[in-house]
Order: structure tokens, then C-alpha cells, then sequence
């Protein structure tokens, strides 16, 4: 092996990197930069509108600084209040259904038995979840149609008069709430069911040698691994409700009347059909802070410190 | 001339100190083992030397020069990781050469040494797999082989064998002695094993909580281990320790008794001055295989048999003395007895080694 | 029927019901754009009929359906690049560096998922007013990357934290630096996370409604937008509704489909493992 002798040290590179303080940050850098500049600065710029006079349709006397005016008009408004309530509604109305329906369903899924229907079930999820938000909205305009809805088909199969859903406040507020629980009844069973996966095999194992009780099963084995799932289905939902627009907009745009001006909804009339930038600003920044407080939330319930 | 030198060198993690001021030289062309339980810290010295950490205190110099601030890639020493740590989407090939071509050497160059190195690990025939195409053994060739081509002045090898089977491990190591032979390079190797560690080493530093415990070569630590760590970590199985006292003292020689002891007590000729004193309380160790039932020895265990290991050529036995402790006797061929039978164990008093109440060798 | 074999029947039974109530609105969807216009204006509605594609061949002629689909085609790919080439180096050092405020920086990329989109569809309209870039592709990929980015610094931090920091080390040793081990060592092994991630990305922004239809006239608005405009006037064209609805939703059905397993980790960033 007389041929691997050691060589003089090859010409090298500086590995100038290697510890470079800066090093984290260049590669950061592109992001932050980007997520600053869409993200950060037309906050602020909204917070400065909020604090303006500022409707596009009156331009003639400019845009004003008018204080903290926006933000007590907003909180004196009764509209905004009650689409703020009826986002609360909302998110107790689907919610309930959604989670007893997804914990059903995770349970059927994680059950042995039936190997093909399950798979095909578990695909099936995502169908909903990656539907267009808009076009569940056309759906459901069309499913809940008065004259010829298939919505009103079933009811008369099960001996019940047709509605005229979309036309009814109550009716309205039911049929975005169907199509809401069709779309995310999935991901709440998705999650539960990733909880259900990671009990342990054996442990759920060794509790069926134990007891033959379904009930026993869940409340004792299955239940802990099931509630960080529900505090994330809880939490994020409540923003996702918050966010909501895309689908009540193209099922009802929030009407008839006000039955389904939820938040976001009537933020957008406000900013893009009244054109009172400064208000809908002013309303949007509350929904901010709202948001911010649920992320808090969200974070210190689910990331480990990140290393 | 030392090749490598570490000069008390501290490695703190916050609060924790892992490695306390640890000093140690190496010469060239040495085998050195860094040898302790896990926890001992060997590991991250293993990785102060190549650099991927950076020491809190103390120097290290490798062939004269101070690399304490030399990036791990400029120091001239390659790593064979436990986990291999092969580059799972690059084929065998392209993982050797990878370090070169990142130095910028020629692709004929890169071809000569890569041909060479897979000549030599026997691994011609396997330079287009992937790594997850590979078997253990296979990976861990080309991991060396990694190392090799680099031709590094320092080879660091981080627990190589712990993730083989036993067969394979056995092979492995003698190939890696072989390549020690043939490279004649410095190569410092963490192990946990003190197999590994007596079989491979030129010398051996061991380690507990992050201070060296002692350094010599394998036969020094094995005949004069400084302490009961070093006593009970080298030798398989674990030497016996039992409690005496001194019962007398002249010179070089001790008398030491105990109700273990049969007749209560045993002679001892250190062959240096005894700093001890009647009435103390120390250790007598005692390897198992010195141990031979109804023997010549002038050291005689009065025990009783628990069990009895059949190891095919050789025996366990397992007994309890008659001071309560355990004691363990190796011995060729098979050893007919019944459980709780009385056996006298008896070594000879060259083999028997007295530490202090701390441990420390007397 | 022994107890066991009716556990076993009412297992299936609720497993086919489920499905028939999944797939329901989108079969709907499918088959309404496939009955010409007497079927799909009967009461009661009917479900036997004889399919036609005249309405598929209706959009197909209709340069503004088309024009909206190809813009929605350019705003996603674009966004989805952008979002993989500015993300993934972040993934990287978030991946793999310690540095102080990382935890906030944390905070602020998950935050984003959260964020209602009015919040920012008010400022960047006006923004976007002045800056003449109202109806641009430009100012739909920009904003898109606000949802995008997040999700892909997110999943592929996820992958590039899966890596063993062996790997990292070996590369160090062979004289790589982070760039090097970035561009020739993570990116080849987190493939499988930028892909889920680019597609994800593709799906959000394929998606998107609000921002496009306040952001967009005419020259860039984007499918959804045209899948809404219809809806005015007495009288709505309902075959062509829903056989641009099934235009739209078809392509994203299909990539959700090659990342179902992964459906929750996009949808929660990573909140249920």
C-alpha cells in the first residue's frame, strides 16, 4: 500500500461559512424579506389607514387622520358586532356536528375489518379539502336551489316540504352550514385519526386482551391521543371561520338580509362596496388581533419549543 | 515528536461540562481508543478533534499546528460516523468522491484514488449501488472508503462496528487493523467495547464523565488499572471486588482479612511499599479468569456455587462468597457441580489487585 | 346475523354512507355539467338523463373562461416556484442553525396561516392602486406568497430536520460549505417534502378567491373569479357553471390525491403528527 502515501494538502477553498455568524440569515434572508414586504408592511399600512378617513368613493376632501375615530365607530357598530356574533354561531353550529362526525368517523377508519372500503374511504377525505372553495359555494347554490335543488328531493324522499333555502334567513344560514360540514368534517377525521395511529400497537393491543368494550377502549386508551387533535381542530377552525369568505360569498354573499354576513364577508362589503377603506381597515386590524391571540394560542399548544 | 495533541481541553454545554480538562498526546502512525461507558464524553472529543464542535477551553494541535480555530475541512482528518452518515442519494462512487471534488481535484485524480480505495476495501463491484443497496458491512467499507480517499493525516472513527452483528464486527476489526498497518496513519476510535479497545489499540485512553481515568496500552491497564473504574471497565468478565481490611502490614507485604477469605485472611507481596495501615478498609479485585477452583493459589475465596454458565469451552461459575459478595469464575472446559456447593475459588497472589477505600490502586 | 357479523355489517354501512355523503357534492357537480338545460332546470331534479358535453365545448369557445384558467395556470406555477426557491433555504437554517429570535420568526411564519386575507386584501388593494400593478399577475403571485411561503418553509423544515445531522457533519468534513451541503445534499434528499409542499402550494393558490376578486378586473382574473361572475342575472346558465367548476376542481383534485397522506400536515402545518 506503498502508493497511498500522504499527499501535500490540496488547494482549498475557504470554507468561510462553516461559522459565519451571518450564515443563518442569508439563507433566511429571501424569505423574511418577501413575507416582510407582503406581509408586515401592508399591515402597517393598514394601520395607518385605520386611522384615516379614508373612503374611496369621497375623495375630494383627501384622507384625513381622524385618531382612534374608525376603531370606535367600529366598536360602537352594531353590524359589525352582530356579524362578528353570527361568526360565533356559526362556528358552534358546524363544529359540534364536525367533530362528532370526524371522531365517527376516524374510529370507523382505524377499525381492522373492511381493508379495501377503508382505503378508499381514507382517499375520499381529501376530495372535500381540495375542492375549490368557490365552486362549493356554486354547489351548494345549486344543491339548495328552491325549484329544482336536489337539497329539496331528499327532503320530500323523507316526506318533508321543500324550502326555499337560500331564500329563508334560517334556511341560508343551514345550507352554508352543510356545505361548511361537508368540506371540513374530513379534516377533523384526518387528524383524529392521525391521533388514533399513534397509540401504540401494542398498548391498544394489550387493552383489547383486557377489555371487549369499544367505550372502555376509547375513554382509556384512545382518548389521550385524541385530544391534542381536538385542540388543533378547535383552534385552527376558529380562524378558518374567521377567514371565511370565498364560499359563503358565491352561496349567498352574505344574504338574504344579513342571515349569513359572517366577519370576513362584511369586512369586504364595507372595503370593496361602500369603498370606506378606513373602517374596513379599522375591522380588519380587530379581526388581527384576534387572529394573533388564537395563533398564541394555537403555538404554545402544539410546537415544542423548535431547536 | 507528538502527532496529535490535545491540551486540556473543556467542553461545556451551558451549565454541563462534558469534557472537565482533558489532556492527552498521540504519536504518529498510533492507534489510539477513547474507551467508557456511554456518557463519558469520548464521543464529543472525537468530535472537538475533527472540529464539528468547538472547544471552551484548551488547545489542539495536530502535527505542530494549533488547529483549536481551523475549520473540521482544513484540518486534514476524515470521520467514519457510526451511522455512516453515507449521502443516501449519491451512488458509492459519488460518495467517495464527494469530498474531493468539493476541494476541487482533478476528475482523473478523483478516479485514480477512488479505483484505489475500492481496490483495497473490495469494493469494485459495487461503486454504481446507492447506500440503501448496500448491506452493513458494505456501507460500512464505503464510509471508510470515503475517508480513505481523502488521504487525511488524522482518521477518526466514532463507534464504526456498534451498529453490525457480532460476526460482521469481528471481521470488520480486523480489517480495520489491517488498514492501520497498511496506511500507517494516526487513527484515534471511540468505542464503548472494551473488546475493541484491547484488540485494536496501540493505547488506550479511558473515560468517565468527561475526565481521563487512565492512558497506557492495553496490557498496562489490564495488569496495573489505577482504580476499580478502570479495573472493573477492562476485562471481561467484570473483575471481582470484595471487602477486606487490613489486618497487617510489613514492608511490601499485607495481610488483609475477610470472611470471603478462606482460613480469613491472605498474604499479599505488593514488590513496593504498602501505604496502608491496620485497621483500613479496602478492595480486593480479582479476575475471574485467574480464579480456579480448589487451585494452587494463595488467595482462597470461600464460595457457594449459584449456577453454572455453559459457554461450550468454557464455564461461568457464579457463587457467592462468604462475605455476601458475588464472585465470578471463568474456566476452561465444563465444571461438574451441584448449586450451593461448596468451592473453594483460588488465584494466585501475583493476580490479585488491592485498591483503596477511594478506588485508587494501592 | 350473530353479534359480530352485525358489528361488521354496520361498520360497512356507515363506511359506504360516509363515502356517498363525501362524494355526493362533487358527483352533483360532475353530473349537472353533463345535462343540457331542460334536465337541469326539472323539478324534482332528475337523476337519469342522457350526458352531453355541449356545455364543456360552451367554455371551451369562451376565450374569457379559457384566458382565467390559463392566468390561473400562470399565478400558481409562479407562486409555487417563488415559494420553493425563497423557502427552502429558510427551511434550511431553520432546519439547521441556532440563532436568537428564531422562535419569534417561528411564530410569525405559523401566524400567517391564520391571518383572515381581508387583513391584507384592504392595504395591498390600495397599495396596488398606487403602484398601477391592480389586474397584474404580479400582484396575485405576491400576495399568494404570503399563504405559500409559510407552508413551504413549514414542510420543508419538517423533511430537512429529518435529515441526520451525521449526514451534515460528513459533509463538513469533505470540505462542503452550507451552501454546498444546502444545494447538493438537502435539496436532492428533501425532494419528497419540496414536492408536497410545491403542491400544496399550487392548491392554495389555484384555489384563492378573495384576493383575486378584488385584485383583478379583467386582463388577470383567475378561474374562480370566472366561475363567480356567472352568477348574476335571472336566469343562471347552470351547465356551464358547474362544467367550469369541474374544470377547476378536477387538476387540484388530482394532486390532492398524490398527497393525501400528507392532507393534514398541509392543512394544520404540522400541528398533528
Amino acid at each position: 500500500m506503498a502508493s497511498l502515501t500522504i499527499d501535500p494538502p490540496p488547494r482549498r477553498r475557504p470554507v468561510c461559512l462553516s461559522h459565519g455568524r451571518w450564515t443563518p440569515f442569508l439563507f433566511l434572508a429571501p424569505a423574511v424579506l418577501t413575507l416582510f414586504a407582503i406581509g408586515i408592511y401592508p399591515t402597517l399600512f393598514a394601520v395607518v389607514t385605520s386611522l384615516r378617513h379614508y373612503n374611496l368613493t369621497r375623495t375630494h376632501d383627501g384622507f384625513p387622520f381622524v385618531g382612534l375615530h374608525n376603531y370606535i365607530a367600529v366598536l360602537a357598530d352594531h353590524t359589525f358586532r352582530e356579524t362578528l356574533a353570527r361568526t360565533a354561531l356559526f362556528y358552534v353550529t358546524v363544529m359540534p356536528v364536525e367533530l362528532a362526525l370526524g371522531v365517527t368517523i376516524a374510529l370507523a377508519l382505524h377499525r381492522p375489518g373492511w381493508t379495501l372500503m377503508r382505503a378508499v374511504v381514507r382517499v375520499s377525505l381529501v376530495v372535500p379539502l381540495a375542492t375549490t372553495y368557490a365552486v362549493v359555494g356554486l354547489i351548494g347554490r345549486l344543491i339548495f336551489n328552491r325549484d329544482f335543488g336536489v337539497a329539496n328531493q331528499f327532503a320530500n324522499w323523507f316526506g318533508m316540504p321543500g324550502l326555499d333555502w337560500l331564500g329563508d334567513p334560517r334556511g341560508a344560514f343551514a345550507a352554508i352550514a352543510v356545505m361548511d360540514i361537508w368540506q371540513w368534517t374530513p379534516f377533523c377525521a384526518l387528524i383524529f385519526l392521525a391521533g388514533l395511529s399513534m397509540v401504540p400497537n401494542e398498548v391498544e393491543e394489550a387493552a383489547r386482551l383486557e377489555t371487549s368494550s369499544p367505550l372502555a377502549l376509547l375513554r382509556h386508551v384512545q382518548l389521550p391521543f385524541l385530544l391534542p387533535g381536538l385542540t388543533a381542530v378547535l383552534i385552527l377552525r376558529s380562524a378558518d371561520i374567521l377567514k371565511l369568505f370565498d364560499m359563503v360569498f358565491t352561496m349567498t354573499r352574505g344574504g338574504p338580509g344579513a342571515a349569513t354576513d359572517l366577519v370576513s364577508i362584511y369586512i369586504q362589503r364595507v372595503g370593496f362596496r361602500v369603498f370606506d377603506m378606513g373602517t374596513a381597515s379599522a375591522q380588519a386590524i380587530l379581526l388581527l388581533v384576534l387572529t394573533i391571540v388564537l395563533s398564541r394560542l394555537f403555538i404554545s399548544a402544539f410546537y415544542r419549543e423548535i431547536d | 515528536m507528538e502527532f496529535l495533541k490535545i491540551d486540556n481541553v473543556v467542553k461545556k454545554y451551558g451549565d454541563a461540562t462534558v469534557i472537565g480538562g482533558v489532556g492527552l498526546t498521540a504519536r504518529e502512525g498510533e492507534f489510539v481508543v477513547f474507551v467508557g461507558p456511554s456518557g463519558c464524553g469520548k464521543s464529543t472529543l472525537l468530535r472537538l478533534i475533527a472540529g464539528l464542535d468547538e472547544v471552551s477551553d484548551g488547545r489542539i494541535h495536530i502535527d505542530g499546528i494549533d488547529v483549536t480555530e481551523v475549520p473540521p475541512a482544513a484540518r486534514g482528518v476524515a470521520m467514519v460516523f457510526q451511522s455512516y452518515a453515507l449521502y443516501p442519494h449519491m451512488n458509492v462512487r459519488q460518495n467517495m468522491s464527494f469530498g474531493l471534488k468539493m476541494l476541487d481535484t482533478p476528475a482523473d485524480e478523483i478516479q485514480r484514488r477512488v479505483a484505489e480505495a475500492a481496490r483495497i476495501l473490495k469494493l469494485e463491484h459495487l461503486l454504481e449501488r446507492r447506500p440503501k443497496e448496500l448491506s452493513g458491512g458494505q456501507r460500512q467499507r464505503v464510509a471508510i472508503g470515503r475517508a480513505i480517499v481523502r488521504k487525511p493525516r488524522l482518521f477518526l472513527f466514532d463507534e464504526p462496528l456498534s451498529n453490525l452483528d457480532a460476526e460482521l464486527r469481528g471481521e470488520m476489526r480486523v480489517e480495520i487493523a489491517r488498514l492501520h498497518q497498511d496506511l500507517g496513519v494516526t487513527m484515534v476510535y471511540v468505542t464503548h467495547d472494551q473488546v475493541e479497545a484491547m484488540t485494536l489499540a496501540d493505547r488506550i485512553v479511558v473515560l468517565r464523565g468527561g475526565h481521563v481515568e487512565q492512558i497506557g496500552t492495553p496490557a498496562e491497564l489490564y495488569d496495573h488499572p489505577v482504580n476499580t473504574f478502570v479495573a472493573g471497565f477492562i476485562g471481561s468478565p467484570k473483575m471481582n471486588f470484595l471487602s477486606v481490611t487490613v489486618a497487617s502490614v510489613e514492608g511490601t507485604v499485607v495481610r488483609v482479612a475477610s470472611p470471603s477469605l478462606a482460613g480469613g485472611s491472605a498474604t499479599l507481596d505488593l514488590a513496593h511499599p504498602v501505604v496502608a495501615r491496620s485497621g483500613d478498609a479496602l478492595s480486593l479485585g480479582l479476575r475471574p479468569e485467574h480464579l480456579v477452583p480448589d487451585g494452587p493459589g494463595a488467595v482462597r475465596l470461600a464460595t457457594v456455587l449459584d449456577y453454572v454458565e455453559n459457554l461450550g469451552g468454557q464455564s461461568l461459575l457464579y457463587t457467592r462468597a462468604a462475605g455476601g459478595e458475588a464472585a465470578i469464575c471463568l474456566l476452561q472446559g465444563r465444571h461438574q457441580a451441584a448449586r450451593h456447593e461448596a468451592i473453594a475459588l483460588c488465584a494466585d497472589a501475583a493476580h490479585a489487585y488491592l485498591f483503596d477505600g477511594d478506588g485508587h490502586a494501592l | 346475523m350473530n353479534p359480530r357479523q352485525l358489528r361488521r355489517a354496520v361498520h360497512l354501512l356507515f363506511l359506504a354512507a360516509f363515502l356517498l355523503f363525501t362524494l355526493f357534492p362533487f358527483f352533483w357537480m360532475v353530473a349537472s355539467s353533463l345535462k343540457d338545460q331542460t334536465d337541469l332546470l326539472a323539478s324534482p331534479p332528475v337523476w337519469a338523463f342522457t350526458p352531453t358535453f355541449v356545455h364543456y365545448a360552451e367554455i371551451w369557445q369562451d376565450d374569457e373562461v379559457s384566458g382565467a384558467i390559463i392566468n390561473s395556470l400562470i399565478v400558481a406555477s409562479s407562486t409555487t416556484l417563488l415559494a420553493v426557491l425563497l423557502g427552502t433555504p429558510a427551511a434550511y437554517s431553520l432546519a439547521r442553525f441556532q440563532f436568537r429570535g428564531k422562535k419569534d420568526l417561528w411564530f410569525w411564519f405559523i401566524s400567517n396561516r391564520m391571518i383572515s386575507p381581508i387583513v391584507l386584501a384592504l392595504p395591498v388593494y390600495l397599495l396596488a392602486q398606487r403602484a398601477g400593478l391592480l389586474d397584474t399577475h404580479l400582484v396575485l403571485i405576491l400576495i399568494y406568497l404570503s399563504f405559500c411561503l409559510p407552508i413551504v418553509v413549514w414542510i420543508c423544515t419538517d423533511q430537512f430536520r429529518s435529515i441526520p445531522g451525521d449526514i451534515e457533519q460528513a459533509a463538513r468534513l469533505d470540505n462542503a460549505n452550507h451552501w454546498d451541503i444546502f444545494w447538493r445534499i438537502y435539496l436532492p434528499l428533501g425532494l419528497p417534502g419540496i414536492a408536497v409542499s410545491a403542491i400544496f402550494s399550487f392548491i392554495f393558490s389555484w384555489n384563492e378567491l378573495l384576493y383575486a376578486l378584488v385584485l383583478t378586473r379583467s386582463d388577470a382574473r383567475t378561474a374562480p373569479v370566472i366561475a363567480t361572475s356567472y352568477m348574476s342575472g335571472y336566469e343562471l346558465p347552470w351547465g356551464k357553471i358547474m362544467a367550469t367548476g369541474t374544470v377547476i376542481v378536477l387538476p387540484v383534485t388530482f394532486f390532492a390525491l398524490l398527497v393525501s397522506r400528507h392532507m393534514v400536515r398541509g392543512l394544520t402545518m404540522g400541528a398533528s403528527k
